[in-house]
């Protein structure tokens, strides 16, 4: 059984974004890019299937500019044994993302695909639910288990309020939420072996998909800042503002 | 044309989150219908009609719509969502699951978690987990929407009139069953990924006063926590240390107890998105970086604060 | 991708310890495992022997981002296939002495420690007064060794020792010692001002038998073993010093970022944006000069003189950079709750470890004076 897992170069999570002081967007020069935390996380469920015995080979995606390559580059050097970029220098939205997706699936014909819950930069949540309505396959999104077996996977799911568990069949998306599993760490003899795996690279325009953006962004700002902190007269108006002003309960 | 809104339900009655999006499909403005699918849920069929500013009740009731799941869920969103010029569903675990197939199926780029409304086409959403604000433009026919139902208002439950019109279920895509269900224990969470932290400090004077903010954990969901100084003085144990050596948190809400506000507590919660300081010292450090403070005897104000909120 | 892979390691494994470390005098020895368990003991190992047979400068990046975030910890790696004494037996050792001591220090399964110095050989290494005398197939070893790093985890030992009694560098050679070895002790461990982790001892030897096949460098061969150590002089004690800074001034500009006084950020006083930037300078400066010499080192084109430079330089810079962190701090700064004071104390030393920034004075002027050195 062949595993995919999709992969998205963004700006590290430790880093803190600066919004452009021309309100196009957030700075994203010079600054650090990683893996998307959560495709870490798909990456490693994937591996988990290999060294298992369910799965046979594991092949990371990704789409966008050619930087992405060494996000990949990461993925084979976690353990993947293959890698794609479909590249692109257009703003990607993750509907055109899923059917560049869709269209390596059509391809390579995984039983599993394995996408991150979201993109710690756009926070869309959509990739993998958009994908498997494009493949028509089931989904199990924020999954923080998974067990297949029989030919199904066994899913279960953070939901609000607690977990729910579904049986769907294969082959499916998964979407990882955090607790399915702890990445290892990128080791250093598997840094060296990364350098010799496949890498090979796709464009939009070879896989028929067009990938114009429907969304036009027209400002970027910064949330408003933290007010002066204010005193408040009693317990009462307290909870009235946690409530209805900063609406946090 | 008009505005579906996807309930969010549990079959006798109809959620917060979908008052918070119909005040969301309110201000893009138009007829507003509200779409109920799920299993044996007249009930919240009901409810919806009389939600104020809707219209129209679409009642779907069928065994494989009982779990809400995204296949089938997502097919009768697309069989509906023809009719209509913007289709919106909370951001719950359930409208983020569902709402991006169906806008695939329908080839609209979705719009996530929205907290402001600009114009119909327009929407304010965070990204960069809230660390800036896009303000976005769609150009699709019909826009799929999620709403951050913490942006909105909810409208009132009450006063609507709307009438009932059941519509039929695709058949059960037989690519997903449901399995089970586990509610989420009330056991307190873990201090680093708590949303929200309940902190003592010196100022609780013993570990028995602790017991004291258990009440308010409790009814928060929340992790305790203390300062360096009620840890060195013995009152909780050594795990509990928010600062500089000790945890460091960024929770949505951090109630700080009795703490003056030390460089190094504040080295460890200063990232929180909501700051409560309760001390009855008015020139406390703490209070410079609180939100919301409130000055007096915490001995006094903790169990009001628990009151309040069990009103 | 090795610093990512490294820093992510350190950041999450090793520095959330490194200040218990310090207070508690308790070397981070999990901290070596994890290093093995991903891969970065065995980083300078050749391949065959189980390593990865890693170049000078990927070294050097790796122990600048564990020094980033446990000084000790780094320290510590010094014993593993990433210190000196797995390249001094990688490069000079006989086969016999690589099979049995290599892979398994490769796999992080055995430590190494360093001995050159005693009570009256510091600098003057020629007066190593530890003496080793032939006795049929074995060496009979008597005498004491100071400061030897890693000592109370280490086991095995490189040692150097008169094998010979013409006087000076001429009679010293090196012999291989293993713990447990009837007659060697290793002493109590020794306080210095900071580094309090490294299980840093002395050696005691009392008729101590050792196999003659141990001699790793006969008498006299000690030029062989600087050279190799010039490569050390770069990817060990400098790397340690560059991490440090680097986190001293990363910490200092967090720190000043949020402390307020008059009203107002530190960061906004232009008295102390002189100062931050004057340590970015520093420290760059000193950055700049080690990548220098480790990527001239990797190229086997590193003179001595590179080396000396890059070293004295690292040293003295770090030492500034933590000291101006402290000032910029305040009491805090001083304070045990704040990494800063430890910083300072832990790079202190490195400017007396591995040649004193005034032995490598020497040098400098001993090339230049011999015309090795166009300015
Ligand atoms: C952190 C640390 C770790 C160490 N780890 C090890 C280890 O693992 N193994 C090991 O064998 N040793 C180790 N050492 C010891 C180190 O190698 C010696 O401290 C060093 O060689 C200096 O010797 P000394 O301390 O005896 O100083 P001395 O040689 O007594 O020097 C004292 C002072 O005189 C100066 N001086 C001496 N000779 C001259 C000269 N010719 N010209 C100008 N100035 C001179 C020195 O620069 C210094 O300022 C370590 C030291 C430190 C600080």
């Amino acid at each position: 059984m062949k595993a995919l897992v999709s992969i998205k170069r963004v700006v590290d999570y430790n880093v803190k974004v600066r919004v452009k002081s021309d309100g196009t967007g957030v700075e994203t020069a010079n600054v650090k890019m990683s893996m998307n935390p959560f495709d870490e996380i798909a990456v490693e469920e994937a591996l988990r299937l290999r060294e298992a015995g369910t799965v046979t080979e594991v092949v990371a995606v990704s789409c966008g500019p050619l930087a992405c390559q060494e996000t990949l580059r990461t993925a084979l050097a976690l353990g993947a044994d293959r890698a794609i970029l479909v590249q692109t220098d257009e703003e990607l939205q993750p509907l055109a993302v899923s059917k560049l997706l869709k269209a390596v699936a059509d391809k390579e014909a995984p039983q599993i695909f394995i996408v991150g819950k979201q993109a710690i930069d756009d926070d869309s949540n959509q990739t993998g639910q958009m994908l498997a309505a494009l493949t028509g396959w089931s989904q199990a999104t924020f999954a923080s288990k998974l067990k297949i077996a029989d030919g199904k996977a066994e899913v279960t799911r953070e939901v609000d309020g607690g977990l729910a568990t579904i049986r769907i069949s294969l082959p499916a998306i998964i979407t990882t939420d955090l607790r399915l599993n702890e990445p290892r760490y990128v080791t250093l003899p598997n840094i060296m072996k990364a350098k010799k795996k496949p890498l090979d690279t796709l464009t939009p325009e070879a896989l028929g998909v067009d990938v114009k953006p429907r969304l036009k962004t027209l400002k970027v700002v910064e949330p408003s800042k933290r007010k002066a902190g204010a005193k408040v007269a009693d317990a009462a108006a307290l909870v009235d503002k946690l409530r209805n002003e900063a609406k946090v309960i | 044309m008009a505005l579906l809104v996807i309930a969010e339900h549990d079959g006798a009655g109809i959620k917060q989150a979908t008052l918070c999006t119909v005040a969301a499909a309110a201000k893009i403005g138009g007829e507003i219908h509200v779409l109920v699918a799920g299993h044996n849920a007249a009930g919240a069929a009901q409810a919806a009609t009389r939600i104020a500013g809707v219209s129209k009740v679409l009642h779907a009731d069928a065994p494989q719509l009982g779990e809400f799941l995204a296949e089938n869920v997502a097919a009768l969103i697309v069989g509906l969502a023809k009719s209509y010029s913007h289709v919106l569903a909370p951001a719950t675990s359930n409208g983020k699951d569902v709402m991006p197939r169906a806008a695939a199926l329908l080839d609209s780029q979705q719009i996530s978690e929205i907290v402001s409304v600009e114009s119909p086409d327009t929407f304010v959403r965070p990204i960069y987990a809230g660390n800036a604000l896009a303000t976005v433009q769609s150009s699709d026919a019909i826009k799929v929407i999620t709403v951050r139902t913490t942006g909105f208002d909810a409208v009132s439950a009450e006063g609507g009139s709307a009438v009932i019109e059941s519509v039929v279920a695709p058949a059960d895509s037989g690519l997903s069953t449901f399995v089970g269900r586990e509610v989420s224990k009330s056991e307190r969470p873990e201090l680093t990924s708590a949303r929200i932290v309940v902190s003592g400090g010196r100022g609780m004077g013993s570990g028995e006063a602790f017991k004291l903010l258990e009440p308010l954990a409790d009814k928060l969901g929340a992790a305790m926590g203390a300062s360096r100084a009620a840890v060195d003085a013995g009152y909780v144990p050594n795990d509990w240390q928010v600062g500089q050596t000790g945890k460091i948190v960024a929770p949505d809400l951090y109630i700080a107890i009795g703490i003056s506000g030390a460089i190094q507590h504040l080295a460890g919660m200063k990232d929180s998105k909501v700051i409560v300081a309760i001390n009855k010292d008015e020139e406390a450090p703490i209070f410079q970086v609180a939100d919301y403070g409130l000055v007096g005897d915490l001995f006094q104000l903790v169990p009001q604060v628990v009151e309040e909120l069990n009103k | 991708m090795i610093r990512d892979s490294i820093r992510k390691i350190a950041q999450e494994h090793f520095k959330p310890g490194a200040a218990a470390a310090d207070r508690e005098y308790r070397p981070p020895v999990e901290n070596i495992k994890v290093l093995a368990d991903n891969g970065f003991a065995g980083v300078a190992i050749p391949e065959e022997y189980g390593g990865l047979g890693l170049g000078v400068f990927e070294l050097m990046l790796i122990m600048e981002e564990v020094s980033r975030a446990c000084a000790n910890t780094a320290m510590l790696m010094g014993g593993t296939g990433g210190g000196p004494t797995p390249r001094v037996i990688a490069a000079v050792g006989t086969d016999a002495l690589k099979k049995k001591f290599l892979p398994k220090m490769a796999k992080g399964e055995l430590f190494a420690a360093w001995s050159m110095s005693e009570p009256n050989a510091g600098s003057d290494v020629g007066n190593v007064q530890t003496k080793a005398i032939r006795d049929g197939n074995e060496y009979v070893i008597n005498g004491s060794k100071m400061w030897c790093s890693g000592a109370q985890l280490a086991d095995v030992f490189l040692v150097l020792v008169r094998l010979d009694p013409t006087p000076g560098m001429k009679g010293v050679g090196a012999i291989m010692i293993e713990r447990g070895t009837p007659g060697f002790e290793v002493g109590k461990h020794l306080d210095l001002i900071g580094l309090h982790a490294t299980g840093m001892a002395p050696l005691y030897f009392e008729d101590c038998r050792v196999p003659a096949e141990n001699v790793i460098i006969p008498a006299g061969g000690m030029r062989k073993l600087f050279e190799i150590l010039d490569d050390d002089r770069v990817v060990g004690n400098p790397s340690i010093c560059l991490g440090v800074a680097s986190a001293a001034l990363e910490d200092a500009l967090a720190y000043t970022r949020e402390r307020k006084q008059f009203g107002r950020a530190l960061t906004e006083f232009q008295g102390l944006q002189w100062k931050l930037a004057d340590m970015a300078i520093d420290l760059e400066a000193g950055r700049t000069l080690l990548y220098a010499a480790a990527r001239k080192a990797a190229a086997g084109q590193l003179t001595p003189m590179d080396a000396s430079v890059a070293k004295v330089y690292v040293n003295e810079m770090s030492q500034r950079v933590t000291n101006s962190a402290i000032q910029v701090c305040g009491a805090y700064g001083l304070s045990n709750e704040f990494p800063f004071e430890r910083y300072y104390r832990d790079v202190r030393g490195f400017a007396i470890g591995y040649g004193t920034t005034e032995i490598h004075r020497n040098s400098i002027a001993r090339e230049m004076i011999l015309g090795n050195y166009k300015p």
